[in-house]
């Protein structure tokens, strides 16, 4: 079983940096490969859970053949990957990056991916069956595409699925049976390997991502804050799908921050695309996300490149995120399209406005949203002190080539939290019921695209101490490497 | 202290305290998993409850489920009820007990039986499965 495990994830681990691999801007292999990764590994999870959808709708359940099927799209990808790496990167040398001193920023990075891993585990094996959603919803999910045969639509269509939830998308569910067809066992190893994927691709877009985009003792700090985040990695070993959609959210994000470091993409452009359809089909919380940042996006890119410079970046972003988004829209309204919407029930007009001049909602709300965002993390009250503090001493990056990556980052992740608010305004279930069971969930959502918009704003070490300057001019920084990525 | 050294001290703030709670956080989930020998959360417990059913329950289809908790199955379930659900995916469990056939949960021996029902097995662990008496 577990030689068909590895397999399996390596099946889709591959699918997804086959992908990575194929469209990546020509120049740095350094960071198309160390991006690749986690990019890879978090659209492989998403892509092939499509595939699996799609496999299933079309032979009515049966899923035998599937994981073959897989494979040998793994293997085709791979050929077409390593056919057109030689041409692509003959062009560029890769930059001379290399990371030198601060040890003991190394050292302390990889005791906290050790702290983590062991915190995951033994969570996990306390509870390896996940928290309520995972079986109230998602595994659940996952079980009937394992085992329901000509039957597995029926936790969609049948009348007596009731308890709502199942006009939730499938990309959790999906990654899931997608390994137990692999391991042709319903282990319950899987769902806790796929949650544990995700925190852990996570973790890795947020410190390959500031590695390249600022600087690697940034990237570095930024992995830490995320790997101490206890309340992170509890979230994940619940196997909700908060973390994933984190993952696809922060992924969409930094590779559309890339693009404004390095010059347009159409690479990264298409997998941000990807990336931010992939969030939709994660949770229902992931279509508002693909609105917000195609909002903030034109806000941020207009205004310097005016209405052509958006359009010429929108194209390559809508051929990566239509096709999925097209795919989400048609299980929402094709599919299930007679399921009632909580948001929307009993709502008139009368009941909405009255909750929109309702100021005791908005106090409510307000002292939630503050008391969350104050314990974001599990760091007790302490890691928006300690960054703040963190910006006031090391100041803020004003670097010109990171504005538009700043702006975008961190206006999305304003807007996310404006509508999460807006959303609790509206609610038509108990306001406190509401906030207690999830406004938590919802900061765990927007905690890594937080970390990640703190430090692309704050400055580097690499930028502030002396000794350090020296690694950063030895290290041939991103901005340095421009020109060959251009090329 | 130089603006440097203020970096540095701010950069090491953050490291030290990220480790000092990670490692709090591992060591108590670490003690967690050694009071929780495998097998023993109430879940895996339960499904050990529900494994004899599984046999006499059609394999897809919708079967009623009833119980002597106080929940309300249809708006705010408990947890069993939604364990149930999940095990026995893909039949569909509801808790509208108006069905054919209708599992139950009871934790008390002498709990009121459903009525109109007759019982096909008692399992001897608080699950039996009845069958609606013909009308």
């Amino acid at each position: 079983m577990i030689f068909r495990l590895i397999a399996g994830v390596l099946a889709t681990w591959i699918v997804g940096f086959a992908i990575t691999w194929l469209v990546r801007p020509r120049g740095n292999k350094r960071i198309n490969f160390w991006l690749g990764l986690p990019v890879g590994l978090v659209s492989g999870l998403g892509l092939t859970s499509i595939f699996l959808f799609l496999w299933l709708m079309a032979r009515h359940g049966n899923g035998t053949g599937e994981p073959a099927a897989m494979a040998i799209v793994a293997i085709v990808l791979l050929a077409a990957a390593l056919g057109v790496q030689r041409r692509k990167d003959s062009q560029a040398k890769s930059s001379a990056a290399s990371v030198r001193g601060a040890k003991w920023l190394w050292a302390a990075f990889l005791l906290a991916v050790l702290i983590a891993t062991i915190s995951f585990v033994s969570l996990s094996l306390v509870s390896p069956h996940g928290r309520w959603d995972a079986w109230y919803n998602w595994n659940r999910h996952a079980r009937f595409m394992y085992v329901g045969g000509a039957h597995w639509e029926d936790v969609f269509l049948s009348p007596e699925s009731d308890l709502g939830a199942t006009t939730y998308p499938m990309l959790t569910p999906g990654a899931i049976a997608q390994l137990w067809f692999f391991s042709r066992r319903e282990s319950l190893l899987i769902p806790a390997l796929v949650s544990f994927l995700f925190a852990a691709s996570c973790a890795g877009l947020l410190t390959a991502s500031l590695f390249w985009l600022r600087s690697p003792k940034q990237g570095l700090l930024a992995g830490i804050v995320l790997l101490c985040s206890q309340e992170f990695f509890r979230q994940a070993t619940t196997q909700y799908a908060d973390v994933p959609l984190a993952c696809y959210m922060l992924a969409a994000v930094l590779l559309l921050c890339l693009c404004d470091k390095f010059g347009k993409q159409s690479g990264w452009l298409f997998l941000a695309g990807i990336s931010a359809g992939l969030a939709a089909w994660t949770k229902p919380e992931g279509l508002l996300f693909v609105a917000v940042l195609v909002f903030a996006r034109c806000v941020v890119v207009v205004m310097p490149r005016g209405i052509k410079g958006w359009i010429a970046e929108a194209v390559p972003f809508a051929a990566g995120l239509l096709p999925i988004l097209a795919f989400v829209l048609y299980f929402k309204f094709g599919m299930i399209g007679s399921q009632s919407y909580y948001m929307f029930e009993g709502q008139t007009a009368g009941t909405m406005m009255s909750r929109i001049f309702s100021l005791h909602r908005y106090v409510t709300i307000t002292k939630a949203f503050v008391r969350e965002i104050l314990k974001a993390g599990g760091w007790h009250y302490m890691l928006p002190p300690i960054l703040l503090i963190y910006l006031l001493v090391a100041g803020v990056n004003r670097s010109q080539k990171d504005r538009l990556a700043i702006y975008t980052s961190g206006l999305t992740t304003l807007l996310m939290t404006a509508c999460y608010f807006v959303v609790y305004v509206m609610t038509p279930l108990d306001l406190e019921t509401h906030l207690q069971q999830s406004l938590d969930r919802l900061v765990i959502q927007l905690l890594p695209l937080g970390i990640f918009t703190f430090f692309l704003l704050a400055r580097t070490l690499e930028e502030t101490v002396p000794e350090y300057k020296a690694d950063l001019s030895a290290e041939a920084p991103p901005s340095r490497v421009q020109g060959q990525i251009k090329a | 202290m130089g603006y440097a050294g203020r970096v540095r001290v701010a950069a090491g703030l953050i490291v030290c305290l990220g480790l000092a709670l990670g490692l709090r956080f591992a060591a108590r989930s670490w003690s967690a998993m050694r009071a929780t020998p495998p097998g023993s959360e109430p879940m895996t417990l339960f499904e050990k409850r529900i494994e004899g059913i599984r046999q006499d329950l059609p394999p897809v289809g919708i079967v009623g489920y009833v119980t002597d908790s106080t929940a309300d199955l249809m708006n705010n379930p408990d947890k069993e009820f939604m364990w149930t659900r999940y095990y026995l995916a893909p039949l569909m469990v509801s808790g509208n007990p108006d069905q054919t056939l209708l599992i139950g949960n009871f934790h008390e021996a002498n709990a009121p039986r459903p009525p109109g029902f007759i019982l096909m097995r008692d399992y001897g662990n608080g699950i039996l499965l009845f069958r609606r008496a013909s009308r």
